[in-house]
């Protein structure tokens, strides 16, 4: 008797849960919950704190005070920040563009029906998956002033006469780190870009060969419409990484010469933690969320689910 | 509209030989069928009359034009995809409207076409929408409207309804023969359903294995299957074989391997003691009166409603009879079946040839 009494009054007790569980507003939350707290924990707080410091003269080793804009104010005299400005928007354009351009190309290349396919997309990935450091290490040495490996060759063949100072000069300095950059980014995109290919139904280049396509026609009609959706995709994955890049140019050029190729990512942190002015080093890069969110929110308008994707109706 | 001819075609993929030599010459507006089981290499066939696979031996002709080596643009045919191949982000009027405006077409003339098309499909309240946004046999409408517009010598269909579920199927199973009857268009079928091929062709194509097994008219090869392949693939249920020994003492019949005597026609061909396949449909199986016939032990009875299926184990052989009128069978019930002697059929057990 008492056994039992005991137990109704468990499955009583119990029943609340078991419904509040089954809720599923409340199943939905607490699924979430943990995945929250680390986003949380880990990038609003940091995120905060960022923006926080922007608004304060807080300097290494000494607590800022509020000082309102005036961080973002000086920056806006500051002839090396509106130059990393430039440098960034000039880096993320160019490299982005040569990205897809080759990306693109490499991805239909990849397509088609080549021997040793699979090695080949490995080989391909190659430069994606070696550490940036060691990448830039590597082009730290092709663009070396008197070791380069480019000049020698170019030297050799007879195309130029003297060494080229790839990193010495400005201009050359800003097309080395973009042609690493495209090295790199490359795979990034061609592999995706593959992925997207391979999803298209190769009956619609049959039918659209029967229907009279030229080879371009169907890159055009075929092609394209059908690898917009990831296309977008990948472009603003892109645009975000290349514009907040940091690793390659700061073990290519830390930002020389003379601040020359300074990205607001290197500029942020040359500020901040060797320079120790950690308030107007955060200025700096939370000047770069202005940027970031408008290619977020042109991604997400040009992501917006195009009509012929939406879901069946049945009427 | 034209005919097309198809001469000693090879094909292999790699060292995979595919097709072993096929004669087929399709008059004008004929709707011919190839069928058989997946493998026997008709869609392949068909791919190779449209240009999408090359001609590895032999020669294609559309229209008395050799085509081998003609771009699939230029052989003016239009296909039917077994997933239509609708281009997903064009609505409805563009994917029609697309092979004229490649070519340029006038828009007037275009819009036309499409229009006509769609009235002939009952695609016109459609044409805003897109693929996604259709039901598959309306889907299979845009792919079909899509190879009217073009107005081609010759369609092709590759297995166009084997995505629609069956009652779709026999719905546009009919439009298509309708269409064809309208048009006239030379149309060249594939598919594995024999019911689809009877009940469609001018004349079917029997493949298997990369070889043309029979060429004929539906009831052509209903009724004279050329060998145990065509006869075992036309007509469904399929045909019941016995394997045995042909006897010609004491009139003419067969000993099944279990040593059931099996009565047959007195014209059939073979000599005595040749090894056969006899061969009876399950609807030329009628019930025996007293001892006549052969012994059926029951076991599984499938009404249909109009037909009853009986299945049964005749000579040791699992067989099955169809009737029309309704029997009362349980399973395990011995019963005496009678072939229709006029309709049975002897194969040669070695080649497979009809006697």
């Amino acid at each position: 008797m008492a056994t039992a009494a005991i137990g109704r009054t468990a499955d009583l007790a119990r029943k609340p849960l078991v419904e509040i569980l089954d809720n599923k507003t409340v199943l939905s939350i607490l699924c979430m919950l943990p995945a929250a707290i680390l986003l949380l924990t880990f990038l609003t707080y940091p995120l905060g704190l960022g923006i926080w410091l922007g608004f304060t003269d807080t300097k290494i080793g000494r607590d800022g005070v509020f000082v309102g804009i005036d961080n973002y104010l000086s920056l806006f005299d500051d002839s090396v920040f509106l130059l990393s400005v430039f440098n960034t928007i000039l880096y993320t354009t160019i490299a982005t563009t040569l990205k897809f351009g080759l990306g693109l190309y490499l991805a239909l290349l990849l397509n088609n029906h080549l021997p040793f396919k699979a090695l080949l997309r490995a080989i391909i990935l190659l430069p994606w998956i070696v550490p940036t450091v060691l990448s830039a290490i590597a082009f730290w040495w092709i663009y070396d002033a008197q070791f380069s490996i480019l000049s020698y060759m170019l030297q050799k063949m007879g195309l130029i006469d003297q060494y080229i100072d790839f990193l010495g000069k400005p201009a050359n300095a800003r097309a080395s780190l973009i042609a690493a950059n495209v090295w790199r980014g490359i795979p990034f995109v061609a592999i995706c870009l593959l992925a997207g290919l391979q999803t298209i139904s190769p009956s619609l280049y049959e039918a659209a060969a029967l229907d009279g396509a030229t080879p371009w026609q169907r890159f055009r009609h075929v092609t394209m419409p059908m690898l917009m959706p990831i296309l977008s995709i990948v472009l603003t994955f892109s645009v975000l990484f290349t514009f907040t890049d940091f690793q390659l140019i700061y073990a290519i050029t830390r930002g020389g010469p003379v601040n020359s190729t300074h990205l607001m990512a290197t500029l942020a942190f040359q500020r901040a933690i060797p320079g120790g002015q950690l308030g107007e080093g955060a200025a700096i890069a939370t000047a770069m969320i202005p940027f970031l969110v408008a290619a977020t929110l042109s991604s997400y308008f040009g992501l917006q689910r195009r009509k012929w994707q939406q879901g069946e109706t049945d009427d | 509209m034209a005919t097309v001819d198809i001469r000693g075609v090879h094909k292999a993929f790699g060292p995979t030989k595919v097709i072993h030599g096929v004669d087929i010459s399709i008059s004008d507006e004929e709707f011919v069928v190839l069928v058989g089981p997946s493998g026997c290499g008709k869609s392949t066939l068909l791919r190779m009359i449209a240009g999408l696979e090359q001609i590895n031996d032999g020669e294609i002709s559309i229209g008395g034009r050799v085509v081998n080596d003609v771009a699939p643009k230029d052989r003016d045919i239009a296909m039917v995809f077994q997933n239509y191949a609708l281009y997903p982000h064009m609505t409805v009027y563009d994917n029609m409207a697309f092979s004229l405006k490649l070519r340029k077409a006038e828009k007037s003339l275009i819009d036309q076409r499409v229009r006509q098309a769609a009235d002939i499909l009952g695609l016109n309240p459609y044409l805003d929408r897109y693929p996604r946004q259709l039901s598959g046999g309306q889907r299979q409408r845009v792919a079909m409207g899509r190879a009217i517009v073009r107005d081609p010598q010759v369609f092709l269909f590759d297995e166009p309804l084997s995505n629609l579920d069956a009652k779709l199927r026999v719905q546009m199973r009919t439009e298509i023969k309708a269409l064809h009857q309208r048009l006239k268009t030379t149309s060249i079928y594939v598919t594995h359903d024999q019911v689809e091929a009877m009940t469609m062709a001018d004349r079917i194509v029997v493949m298997h294995d990369g070889i043309v097994e029979q060429i004929g008219t539906p009831l052509d090869l209903y009724d004279h299957p050329a060998n145990t392949f065509v006869a075992g693939f036309i007509g469904s249920p399929a045909m019941n074989f016995y394997s045995g020994t042909l006897r010609r003492n004491g009139g003419i019949w067969v000993e099944a391997e279990d040593g059931t005597k099996l009565p047959a026609p007195g014209s059939v061909g073979g000599i005595d003691g040749q090894k056969v396949v006899y061969g009876v449909r399950p609807e030329h199986l009628a019930m025996a009166s007293g001892s006549t016939g052969v012994a059926a032990k029951v076991e599984v009875v499938e009404p249909t409603g109009a037909d009853t299926l009986v299945f049964s184990t005749i000579a040791g052989v699992h067989s099955c009879a169809v009737f029309s009128e309704r029997h009362d069978f349980r399973p395990g019930q011995e019963i005496r079946l009678q072939p229709r002697l006029d309709v049975v059929h002897l194969f040669d057990a070695a080649s497979g040839q009809h006697l």
